[in-house]
């Protein structure tokens, strides 16, 4: 049977020009029907030297659908290469060209001579949404782009986060992961956002290992990674948000790195003894047991249900009810991150859904007995319902409608701050 | 159900003419089994001076620019186009597309306004209607266009 669509969480696959975005310098280029490219003008942040109303299209239509539109797409590349100055050029199929079959592979290899790299991913709308799109443009760069480098430059190490612009902090966490990294003297190396772009993308091959923080979006690079250029891979699941899941993700990395653990230490001890000095300071406000709500849910792709719930739970004690992974987590990924849902201090275990009918998480919602009113932490469709039951709710999943996040960040001890303020901000409006 | 398609052609093998400059099409009437060639039709008066290949030619080129007979409102042809557009277009309206080598912006809009799809490619007639009628031959059954 037919689903409805309700409450869309995600976006098509060819929104991975956003990833494509995200990278300073890179253009996308699009194959699609004329439009595609508009549902990314959300002022999200998402204009600057490109922005998705200038995209490259090949503004497919009819006649192309009838007769191929490979040769629309050669001659939209080749302008491209042309006119728009850009650093890597990245050729995304929509549905249409994918479906009547235009070999846009074909077409992109034709350009493998030019001054400029142009690189090809499938983005059909029809093969996932934008994670799984990110993911096409990131195996499009190490297939296509990326060559193998003799050396490996030692403490080297490429961070891969979030998805850019499907969560808005995205900017604000890689940088923060990047500092945490490099306290513990390790170099980091990322390719999104300001200052980041085509040398960092040429460092890659180069790296000591692949540092993945995210339940599973980037799994498949960073194994292709591994196939394809022999650098080991650690995989950090969890979302590092607050004290308790930093201090975990530093000794982890630490160890991996094979970092000193003394040096280690120290790094965490500084941040901890500041982290607890602000705690300390409003310690009566969290103990007020009157403020904050006794059971949350957090309505998120799996990165930020996973990160939040574990902060909410391990640093702020509140009791979790249930949570909904919103981000369509491929079947074979869900049961391992379940598990993550349960491996929680306090012996606590949290239940997680893996929902994308918006209709059914309300459902729930409404019919939960949160022992008070309920503490919602998800995308901008829970602030009517939570609303209704006189909760609290904080808008921190996609779409992001009540927020201006330039870059601000909720990962690490500062970033575990900022989540606190903001939840504390909401909390104590009730009674002011 | 059958239906036409207008092609514009000069030796009856290729899509050779551009839809302004085209005086007669050849009418095709196609349905779910094929295509077969039915009638030449005449699409523009003979008597009368067709200036609408394109704007180029009718418009900017006859360095009057907006002097009557060729610009905007001029000659009593605002929203209608250039002259003889609407005849022309009157004239094909019982097809369900037009395939000539190009088709100029005006003509497409008036085109699209009823419908009539345009595709505007240089090829032989044979290629272009055995593509064009199994594209519509999956439209009209809902079946999926991929290619096998």
């Amino acid at each position: 049977m037919a689903k409805l669509l309700d409450k869309q969480r995600y976006k098509c696959a060819l929104a991975a020009m956003q990833t494509v975005q995200a990278i300073d310098r890179a253009l996308p280029v699009l194959h699609s029907g004329p439009g595609c490219a508009q549902k990314l003008s959300d002022t999200n942040g998402s204009s600057g030297y490109f922005s998705p109303n200038i995209f490259p299209c090949t503004s497919i239509n009819e006649k192309d659908v009838v007769f191929g539109g490979v040769k629309k797409l050669h001659s939209t590349i080749d302008n491209a290469l042309k006119v728009i100055d850009a650093d890597l050029y990245v050729v995304l199929t929509g549905c249409i060209p994918e479906i009547v079959g235009d070999d846009s592979g074909e077409v992109v290899s034709e350009f493998a001579d030019s001054d400029k790299p142009v690189i090809y991913a499938p983005t059909a709308g029809f093969k996932g949404n934008n994670y799984k799109g990110h993911e096409q443009v990131i195996d499009a760069i190490i297939d296509q782009y990326l060559k193998k480098s003799d050396t490996k430059q030692k403490g080297l190490v490429n961070i891969w986060a979030d998805v850019p612009y499907q969560d808005l902090f995205w900017l604000g966490n890689i940088r923060e992961l990047e500092k945490l990294v490099s306290e513990l003297g390790l170099t980091p190396n990322t390719i999104f956002g300001y200052n980041r772009g085509i040398d960092n993308i040429n460092k890659i091959p180069e790296a000591e290992f692949n540092l993945l923080v995210s339940p599973w979006v980037g799994l498949s690079n960073v194994k292709k990674l591994e196939r394809k250029f022999g650098t080991p891979y650690l995989h950090i699941k969890t979302l590092p948000i607050g004290a308790t899941q930093t201090s975990a993700f530093l000794r982890e990395v630490g160890e991996f790195a094979g970092v000193d653990k003394e040096k280690v230490e120290s790094v965490i001890k500084e941040h901890e003894d500041y982290y607890y000095y602000l705690i300390g300071r409003y310690a009566d406000l969290f103990l007020e047991n009157r403020v904050i709500n006794k059971q949350f849910t957090v309505v998120a792709d799996a990165q930020y249900a996973l990160g939040i719930t574990k902060f909410l739970v391990n640093d702020l004690g509140l009791v979790p009810a249930k949570q909904f992974v919103v981000d369509d987590t491929p079947t074979k990924y869900r049961k391992e991150i379940e598990e993550e849902f349960k491996n929680l201090n306090f012996g606590i275990e949290a239940e997680v859904s893996f929902e994308t009918d918006g209709y059914k998480i309300h459902e729930e919602i409404k019919t939960h007995d949160y022992h008070g009113y309920p503490l919602v932490l998800g995308g901008y469709y829970e602030k009517e319902v939570t609303e209704s039951l006189k909760g609290n709710y904080i808008n921190i999943s996609w779409p992001v409608q009540d927020k201006v996040v330039f870059d601000s960040f909720y990962v690490g001890y500062a970033g575990g701050i900022r989540l606190i303020e903001d939840i504390y901000t909401v909390a104590v409006q009730r009674f002011n | 159900m059958a239906y036409n398609i207008a092609v514009g052609t000069s030796d009856g093998v290729n899509v050779d003419l551009k839809f302004g400059e085209a005086q007669s099409v050849y009418i095709y009437e196609a349905d779910e089994n094929g295509f077969r060639f039915k009638e030449i039709r005449e699409v523009a008066d003979k008597n009368e001076t067709v200036q609408n290949n394109e704007v180029t030619q009718s418009g900017c080129a006859d360095k009057s620019g907006c002097t009557p007979g060729n610009g905007c409102k001029g000659g009593g042809h605002g929203c209608g186009g250039p002259d003889g557009l609407e005849e022309k277009i009157k004239a094909v309206s019982d097809c369900r597309c037009v395939v000539f080598k190009k088709v100029g912006f005006q003509a497409q809009k008036q085109l699209e306004r009823k419908t009539i799809s345009v595709f505007d490619i240089e090829i032989a007639i044979e290629d272009a209607l055995a593509k064009i009628t199994d594209y519509y031959k999956k439209i009209d059954n809902h079946d999926s266009f991929r290619r096998v």
